[in-house]
């Protein structure tokens, strides 16, 4: 199993550093862009840049791209569908870890140009948003890579759902969820489940995220686990 | 290596794919399996690449299931027309991840087939010509020396001369390293040379399993005056027959001719006996008998 490990987490990465590289650069480049031209108007523009968001919605979109693009080349490789499993659940853990980090070093990146620059206008901040109190930096940052690891986790569940069987039950399954919302009382035990998850709540607990974790780690081994390597969307 | 199926069925939702297939292989030989369209042979070879399971029946390689069996899978290279590999990735790529899967992986042969093929390293696979990515796939399945070594019509888009460059590589690859090289293809006279055994599938079923020397012995091709060609194919197992000017010509399988009663006797080509035997009519003969 370690071996076919190794060999997952090599294909993984080389699935993976490309569309890491070039989000960055493009979002590097986009922020850079706002940042000159909050510089250039001398004050007559003021703007705010949230990091995180971004990357929330990169690995929403990379979950799908990422289940494609590994599952069918690593078991036609010979690789056993546990092992690509075993090996997701790491990789999402450090793909995380990763996008944290290297989120946190551009918000210091940013922040050290506005101290530069001396630009007063422009703010450029992480998932805290300074607006939610006494909670430390390192708790802000474990939660966004707690949120980067359950979005990864849905994001794939989808992947796979879509995968398996095929467009018709994958949008189906994507409606369960605003559907959900229509029932005042689903709605209701929806928001109440949320606000466990939610930082700044006083429900939150950060070891909550678990549950939602094993959930989604269930599913996705059930889905997975005897997984044929024809999509049943392009059924390649 | 020993492959064995017992009754081995694919469905694919209503569609059956292969009907209750029972065979054997074993030993280090080139295999050639042949059918035609939907007969299942891309089916069988992914059941035996651990592709998917199958729905009933037995896939057994060295009496275990290569579905989701590592120290098998990692044992078997299938290289198919299309769809072997991630097209973001380069030339370069591709043969540097597949050195790591193929335990048996040779990259200095690797690196002197891409030469041959003229493959530049750092092309993406997403550009490359359709003939291009038939000679990626064929580096691979030849640097990989996998015991199980099996090619799906992996020579889509290459001309005649690479064909043949491919059909000489194959032959110096298995002699070098022998293995079960297993080859589907529709160009039957092209590489019927290379097959020491040929598998021939029909709608699911196997149709024949045979060795090459006795698939040529079993067979006679018989011409003469109609008549008397007529008269000595009645009662006999004629798979197939022409008539022309008053001359016929009859091809009998499965007889055993002492005296062919002065008619010219001579021999089909592997390619000829595949159409006579997968013709409609012929499979309704072999399954009354």
């Amino acid at each position: 199993m370690l071996e076919q490990i190794k060999l997952n987490l090599y294909f993984f990465w080389k699935t993976s550093w490309m569309t890491l590289l070039i989000f960055w650069l493009i979002y590097a480049g986009f922020v850079l862009f706002m940042l000159l031209i909050t510089f250039s108007s001398d004050g007559g523009i003021e703007m705010m840049g949230v990091n995180t968001f971004p990357s929330m919605i990169f690995f929403v979109i990379f979950g799908v791209y990422f289940f494609r693009e590994t599952f069918s080349n690593v078991i036609k490789f010979g690789i056993t569908r546990m092992s690509y499993y075993v090996s997701l659940m790491i990789y999402i853990v450090l793909f995380s870890i990763l996008m944290t980090t290297i989120s946190q070093l551009f918000i210091k990146l940013i922040e050290s140009l506005i101290e530069l620059f001396n630009i007063t206008n422009f703010t450029f901040t992480g998932i805290d948003l300074n607006m939610i109190e006494n909670i430390s930096q390192w708790e802000f940052i474990l939660y966004e890579a707690l949120i980067y690891i359950l979005l990864f986790l849905l994001s794939l569940l989808f992947a796979s759902i879509f995968y398996r069987f095929g467009l018709k039950v994958g949008f189906l399954t994507l409606l369960v969820f605003p559907l959900a919302f229509v029932f005042k009382d689903v709605a209701e035990i929806i928001f109440d489940a949320l606000a466990y998850l939610l930082i700044g709540s006083e429900k939150y607990q950060a070891f909550y995220f678990l549950i939602p974790y094993l959930v989604l780690a269930l599913l996705l081994l059930l889905l997975t686990k005897r997984l044929s390597v024809v999509d049943q969307v392009t059924y390649k | 290596m020993e492959i064995r199926t017992n009754h081995l069925t694919k469905k694919y939702r209503k569609e059956v794919a292969l009907d209750d297939l029972s065979f054997q292989l074993s030993g280090d030989k080139i295999v050639g399996l042949l059918g035609k369209n939907g007969a299942g042979k891309t089916t069988l070879m992914r059941l035996l690449a651990g592709h998917f399971a199958q729905t009933n029946g037995e896939m057994l390689i060295n009496q275990e299931s290569p579905f989701n069996n590592y120290s098998l899978s990692k044992n078997i290279c299938l290289i198919m027309e299309s769809n072997n590999f991630h097209d973001k990735f380069t030339v370069k790529d591709i043969l540097k991840i597949s050195s790591k899967f193929y335990p048996y992986w040779d990259k200095e042969y690797a690196e002197e087939l891409r030469e041959v093929f003229r493959l530049k390293p750092k092309k993406k696979v997403k550009t490359l010509s359709k003939g291009m990515y038939s000679a990626l796939g064929i580096i691979v399945g030849l640097a990989s020396n996998s015991p199980i070594t099996i090619f799906d019509e992996p020579y889509i888009g290459l001309d005649a001369a690479f064909r043949s460059t491919f059909y000489d590589l194959l032959l110096e690859s298995y002699e070098r390293n022998p293995r079960l090289i297993i080859l589907s293809t529709h160009l039957i006279d092209e590489v019927s040379k290379l097959f020491e055994e040929v598998v021939i599938l029909q709608e699911g079923t196997l149709l024949l399993h045979e060795s090459v020397d006795d698939l040529a012995n079993k067979h006679i091709l018989l011409s003469g005056n109609k008549e008397e060609v007529e008269q000595f194919a009645s009662n006999k197992n004629v798979i197939h027959e022409t008539s022309m000017l008053g001359q016929k010509t009859v091809v009998l399988y499965d007889e055993t001719i002492t005296d062919p009663a002065g008619l010219k006797v001579s021999r089909a080509s592997l390619q000829e006996l595949f159409v006579y035997l997968t013709k409609e009519e012929v499979k309704r003969h072999a399954r009354a008998n």
